[in-house]
């Protein structure tokens, strides 16, 4: 789901969802006291840092600067994906429909795999081939370096190169909630 | 085995996996399936020394409606036969001599060997446990006898009887001193007045002598008849001439006495003239002291006449008489053909002087203390017989023999449905279904909820499960057995068994990931079950639960006497034989333990297993699993399985029982004693593409006693193997993914009648699935050529003799599964099994002997395989040419026998679900299109390539020609018009049955001929959406013109039905 | 055993896989493997269960749900 409108550019803040989980889980399940008190315990100490709307897109091993200077000027939809994730399958030919339809309008996209084998996800592209770049990340810095809160993890960035959308998990009816964020972004400048 | 196919459970199951196995999803929760997906298994099992099998059948849809909501349903479908094990007894009691009975009743004096205990699959009555060839034929209850009653007699002896005084003081002569009138006329015979005396008194009334009384016999016709004194004053007599009716004599208090002799004086002479044959004095003796009626009988005939003899007239002197006049209360002296006073002016006369008497003395009847002796001996006897026979002295520890009994062929059915919800965090699962069997109706229903949180580590599941059952016990009702056995023998009348169980079972599971490649899952079920828990197939042998007093009693009753309630709260199923009997409630607690471990460097997952399970029953069990899934290369996965099971006995478990328990709960159930299993298995998956795994698997399980844990099992006695082999397949029905353009190419294919088989092959990679149908029937008249015949002339075609049944109807239906694979552009690789289910009603024909099979036979089960490729030798534009070549293997049944046990005779040819040889079916195919129109020819044969199959006959071959043409009326509708010839020959050899031919199906020679049909289907292809790719087509076949072979049933025609899909 | 003493295991060894569970949503290839399921043969799983159901006195623990009979 798509988190609210775009804050104020170069400000980082925390991931909302890491204050959620802080709630006391008791509030949409009724569990016994000790359920509750052994959840808060097992819940992870300490949250990797989250790419959030307004951040830059963080460097890593895959995406090089070079490779981000060549989407300059464009939208861009970077989707971390994997073989085993159906949600990531189903969204890739959408993806790749988009693509085509807006790639006159300054859209580009760029996938990143995460499968630890390669060769799974060739195996997968070679049945469901996409026209835009996938990028293979195996060993995950990429997904680290964003703090990819799900898979997938679609994020918008603007022509400025700056995340405007984080999108985790897909489900059908997300798509025409993308498609309207993928047109807003497009309308907007390059150069305000 | 009937076993529970936990469905629901499997759900459950599957749903705790998706919520597991998308732990990335960070935003969505665990999602349903993606793509719809189908699964088809077949399971066969197979118990040592031909014990029960059993095939399995199950088949399932996964259907994904949208992102939050998935319907799956599930079919299963098991048939079982064979023997199961009914009760075990000590074998002490086993074998022991016994007297057969002879077919006429009659106990024979010849010994057999029987078990004492005698399983009785119905009722049975008190007279079959004692007397009927039951516990009283026994040799060693015979040979009890003599040393029980000798016994008896030794500590009782007989009551005397008490002295009883003779009826007469002692011997009297009665000397006609004491006359003192000339003449009386009393009649003896009259009712007498009080003091015993005749009516009448002086001359009117009777001599009286000694305690006797002595007169005439009344006589109606001469009020004056008397008897005379006669003689000297010295020695007097008493005179009888013809002016009376005769001497009669009684005694005076009508008690009873001995005639011993008396001196008759009746010479010839002028008063007394006659010597005819008819003359003749009649001396009659009586039991009764007076009665007034035999003046006006025939002087011969009464009722009350005992004895009787005839002195020709003229004896003079003493006359003995027979013993026949002893102890007889009157006697009656008359000559022949006077029993009144002769009104003819007869002549004749008799003196009778001396006449002795004796006193009767009376064997007195049993005292009651001598019938109270006479039957405490036969009681006491019987009993100490009884003893003999059931408390047979049993070695402490002797190994128990386990007895079998045949589970007649029957099928479960099972089918139910899932539907979960996805929410956010949360999945909820609601699924139910119902079991279907003959004597066990189950439905159930569960629910559970799954939520997931930690990062979607961890996820817990709480789940609730409801089943009612409801257990009835197949086989001859219980009621008709007792009506036909009469209540004479007091037949064990218990109802029939109509009852219920119902379990609630509640679950818990946490799932925790430990790590990127291993995964925990902690589960606890607790499980309450009540009702009938009892297996209504299981017998026990207790000692001691009917006593050798009650068989005393049993045998005894009279008829309808036994309450057999208050003999035994059990149910008798024979001697010493109960059915079993568990507690009404039984707890069970389990909690189980799984660990997944993948081993990268192996390219292998590790699956470890472990469930601790007690119950109220008080069985402990442990279970340990070991499962390594081996990826090998080319998308092969190797599996091996090994599985420790131990269980410790049931509190009220004994193979047999030596003495009755307060509680009167036992089990033998071999599955409640305390016993080890050990099994282990391999299986091989390979998957094509994306979509398509095939699965085949073989496992096997040794049940023993001594494979306890901690050791203290059952013994051997119940030991036994069983092995589990298994096929399945698993379709991903949207794997194709982007391969949409290859249905799109298959199916650009013409369209084809549902009745025609491979005819086109796929392309390259091409993999193809379709499932076929075909319900066939035959009904109504028989003919013969294309005549139709009357029952009575169906009766001329069963050969040598005549025949007594024929059938009225016949339906088969035959289930095809067909998987198709291009390994290349030309080739295509086909993969055919079926089953096959036949139906067939028999009727008699009138006025035949009565049909010993007449009824309905059903057959089914595995059909043949078929197996072998397609090639297509000729393609110009839409023009082709498939040349095919299939074998058939021999898989299916060929032997079939009514319910498939080897003493039923064996079924029709028809009703075979093989050929039981190897066959060859060639096929050449045309196709061809124009525009909407669509068009093609196949000609097809079968060859058997044997002589003859084990059972001593082979089908005979065949071949079909068949063209057809039709048009698209729609983008996806297309209608089908076909003509198809078909030549069957003749059975060749014969099917070896011992009984005699009974119908006409029977015969090889009334098999096969020429047929034309004429088809008309219908073909619809989803063109798009999620199902697009996939044909169904159905096609109705019309029989046009039949020649049979011999006498056949008519066809009705065929429907043919077809599903496919390709990817 | 108690209840309270299985409630206090129950979570104590919770608490023990907790610590060494932090895997990232990136991460769970493995997991996601068919082989890696609890039940990866549903159907399979439901076969044997019918078997051992109807040949041993055990029943529950995992697959706690279900219908039909044990007979014979």
């Amino acid at each position: 789901m798509f988190s609210g409108p775009a804050p104020a550019a170069g400000r980082r803040r925390p991931a909302s969802r890491v204050s959620r989980r802080a709630k006391p889980p008791a509030r949409t399940w009724r569990s016994p006291r000790w359920l509750l008190v052994l959840s808060l315990l097992t819940a992870p100490l300490s949250a990797a840092e989250r790419v959030a709307p307004g951040d830059p897109v963080p460097a890593c091993a895959a995406l090089d600067e070079a490779q981000r200077a060549a989407y300059a000027g464009r939208v861009t939809v970077i989707d971390f994906w994997a073989s085993w994730c159906p949600p990531c399958r189903k969204l890739m030919p959408l993806l790749d429909e988009l693509r085509s339809a807006r790639a006159a309008d300054g859209l580009a996209v760029v996938a990143i795999n995460v499968d630890e084998q390669r060769r799974d996800a060739e195996r997968f592209l070679s049945r469901v081939a996409v026209g835009y770049p996938v990028v293979f990340d195996p060993a995950g810095h990429c997904p680290a370096a964003f703090g990819v809160p799900g898979m997938p993890t679609t994020y918008l960035v603007d022509r400025r190169g700056i995340v405007r959308r984080v999108h985790s998990g897909f489900r059908e009816r997300d798509a025409q909630a993308l498609v309207t964020a993928i047109d807003t972004l497009l309308a907007e400048p390059a150069h305000e | 085995m009937a076993a529970a196919a936990t469905e629901s459970s499997r759900a459950l199951f599957a749903l705790t996996t998706a919520a597991l196995a998308l732990p990335g999803m960070r935003a969505a929760a665990a999602l349903p399936a993606s793509e719809p997906s189908a699964t088809a298994q077949f399971g066969y099992y197979q118990e040592s020394d031909s014990r029960m099998r059993v095939e399995v059948w199950h088949g399932d849809l996964v259907l994904p409606y949208h992102d939050r909501f998935e319907l799956s349903v599930s079919f299963d479908r098991d048939t079982y036969s064979g023997a199961t094990p009914a009760y075990s007894l000590p074998t002490a009691m086993t074998n022991r001599p016994k007297y057969a009975q002879n077919d006429d009743g009659s106990p024979a004096s010849a010994l057999s060997l029987a078990d004492v205990v005698t399983a009785a699959s119905q009722g049975v009555t008190a007279g079959e446990l004692t007397i009927l060839g039951g516990l009283n034929a026994y040799k060693e209850f015979v040979d009890a006898r003599a040393a029980a009653e000798a016994a008896f007699l030794a500590a009782n002896p007989r009551p005397l009887s008490p002295p009883v005084p003779p009826t007469l003081p002692g011997p009297v002569s009665l000397d006609f001193q004491g006359m003192a009138l000339g003449s009386y006329a009393g009649a003896a015979n009259a009712t007498p007045v009080a003091g015993g005396a005749c009516p009448g008194l002086g001359a009117l009334g009777c001599y009286g002598e000694d305690g006797m009384v002595i007169g005439i016999v009344a006589d109606a016709t001469n009020p004056i008849a008397h008897l005379h004194r006669v003689g000297p004053a010295a020695n007097r007599a008493l005179g009888y001439h013809a002016d009376s009716s005769g001497i009669y004599v009684r005694a005076l208090d009508g008690a009873a006495f001995n005639l011993d002799s008396l001196l008759l004086h009746a010479p010839i002479s002028g008063a007394n003239p006659d010597a005819g044959a008819d003359d003749v004095w009649e001396i009659l003796g009586f039991d009764t002291a007076a009665d007034p009626t035999l003046g006006a009988g025939n002087g011969v005939d009464y009722a009350t006449r005992v004895a009787r003899l005839s002195i020709a007239n003229g004896y003079d002197g003493t006359l003995n008489l027979p013993a026949a006049f002893d102890n007889i209360r009157a006697f009656w002296i008359h000559y022949r053909g006077y029993p009144q006073t002769p009104a003819d002016g007869k002549d004749f006369e008799l003196r009778l002087d001396d006449v002795a008497l004796s006193g009767v003395q009376a064997t007195p009847g049993d005292t009651p203390a001598q019938l109270a002796w006479a039957a405490a001996l036969e009681r006491s006897v019987a009993i100490a017989q009884f003893q003999a026979v059931l408390d047979r002295a049993v070695p402490s520890g002797d190994r128990p023999v386990q007895r079998f009994q045949t589970q007649p062929r029957e099928s479960r059915t099972q089918p139910s449905l899932n539907a979960r919800w996805f929410f956010d965090d949360t999945t909820l699962r609601v699924g139910g279904g119902v079991s279907d069997e003959p004597d066990f109706e189950s439905s159930f229903g569960s629910f559970d909820v799954t939520r997931e949180f930690n990062e979607r580590l961890t996820s817990i599941t709480l789940g609730y499960g409801y089943t009612r059952n409801r257990i009835s016990r197949s086989g001859v009702d219980h009621a008709g057995h007792a009506q036909a056995h009469g209540e004479e023998h007091n037949a064990t009348d218990y109802p029939a068994l109509d009852a219920h169980s119902e379990y609630h079972t509640v679950t818990a599971s946490l799932g925790q990931v430990l790590a990127k490649d291993r995964l925990l899952q902690v589960s606890g079920s607790y499980t309450h079950q009540s009702g009938y828990l009892s297996n209504p197939y299981k017998f026990v042998y207790v000692r001691g639960e009917i006593t050798a007093e009650e068989y005393y009693a049993l045998w005894q009753a009279g008829a309808g006497e036994v309450d057999w309630a208050s003999v035994t709260p059990l149910e008798v199923a024979g001697i010493e034989l109960f059915r079993e009997r568990r507690p009404d409630r039984r707890r069970q607690l389990a909690l189980s333990t799984r660990l997944n471990q993948h081993l990268d460097a192996l390219d292998a997952s590790l699956q470890l297993d472990y469930r601790w399970y007690r119950d109220d029953w008080d069985i402990d069990a442990h279970t340990f699993t070991v499962e390594w899934y081996q990826s090998l290369p080319r998308d092969v996965e190797l599996t091996p399985y090994l599985r420790y099971y131990t269980q410790s006995r049931a509190e009220f478990f004994a193979p047999y029982f030596l003495a009755p328990r307060a509680d009167h709960t036992y089990s033998s159930d071999y599955r409640l004693s305390g016993f080890g299993a050990l099994s282990g298995g391999l299986r091989l998956a390979k998957t094509f593409g994306a979509g398509l795994k095939l699965e085949a698997g073989i496992e096997y399980y040794t049940h023993q006693g001594d494979l306890k844990l901690g050791g203290g099992g059952a013994g051997d006695y119940a030991d036994f193997d069983n092995y589990l082999a298994h096929a399945s397949l698993n379709v991903d029905l949207g794997a194709a993914g982007g391969g949409h353009a290859h249905h799109a190419a298959h199916h650009a294919q013409a369209p084809l009648p549902a009745g025609v088989m491979a005819a086109h092959g796929l392309p390259k990679d091409g993999v193809m699935l379709a499932y076929r149908y075909m319900d066939m029937r035959q009904d109504g008249a028989f003919r013969l050529g294309s005549a139709a015949l009357a029952d009575a002339a169906v009766a001329a075609h069963c050969g040598r003799s005549a025949c007594r049944a024929r059938p009225s109807s016949m339906t088969m239906r035959m289930h095809m599964l067909e998987v198709m694979v291009a390994p290349t552009e030309r080739l295509t690789l086909m993969l055919m099994p079926q089953t096959i289910d036949g139906e067939m009603e028999m009727r008699a024909i009138p006025g035949a002997a009565a049909a010993a099979h007449a009824g309905d036979h059903e057959s089914d089960g595995l059909g043949d395989t078929q197996f072998g490729a397609l090639l297509r030798v000729y393609q110009h534009g839409t023009q082709q040419v498939q040349a095919g070549l299939l074998l058939s293997a021999p898989t299916g049944e060929y032997a079939a026998t009514l319910d498939d046990s080897a003493d039923t005779p064996p079924q029709d040819y028809g009703m075979q679900r093989g050929s039981g040889t190897w066959d060859l079916r060639p096929s050449l195919t045309w196709l061809g299109a124009q525009g909407r129109w669509f068009y093609g020819a196949q000609l097809g044969a079968v060859f058997r390539l044997e002589d003859a199959n084990d059972a001593g006959y082979a089908l005979g071959d065949g071949w079909q020609a068949s063209g057809w043409g039709g048009v698209q009326f729609l983008p996806w509708l297309a209608g089908t018009l076909r003509i198809a010839h078909a030549v069957q020959d003749a059975v060749r050899g014969e099917l070896a049955r011992e009984e005699p031919i009974e119908s006409p199906a029977e015969l090889p020679f009334n098999q096969g001929g020429r047929y034309t049909d004429l088809g008309i289907g219908a073909v619809a292809t989803v063109t798009g959406g999620a199902f697009a790719g996939h044909r169904f087509s159905a096609e109705w076949l019309q029989p046009i013109a039949d020649d049979p072979n011999g006498a056949q049933l008519e066809r009705d025609g065929a429907l043919m039905a077809s599903w496919s899909f390709a990817f | 055993m108690s209840e309270r003493a299985v409630r206090v295991a129950f979570v104590l060894s919770c608490l023990a896989l907790a610590a060494c569970a932090q895997v990232e949503p990136w991460q769970r290839g493995t997991l996601a493997r068919r082989d890696m399921q609890l039940t990866p043969d549903p159907a399979l799983a439901a076969l044997r269960d019918h078997l051992h159901v109807s040949k041993e006195a055990a029943q529950g623990g995992h697959r706690g749900l279900g219908g039909g009979c044990g007979c014979n």
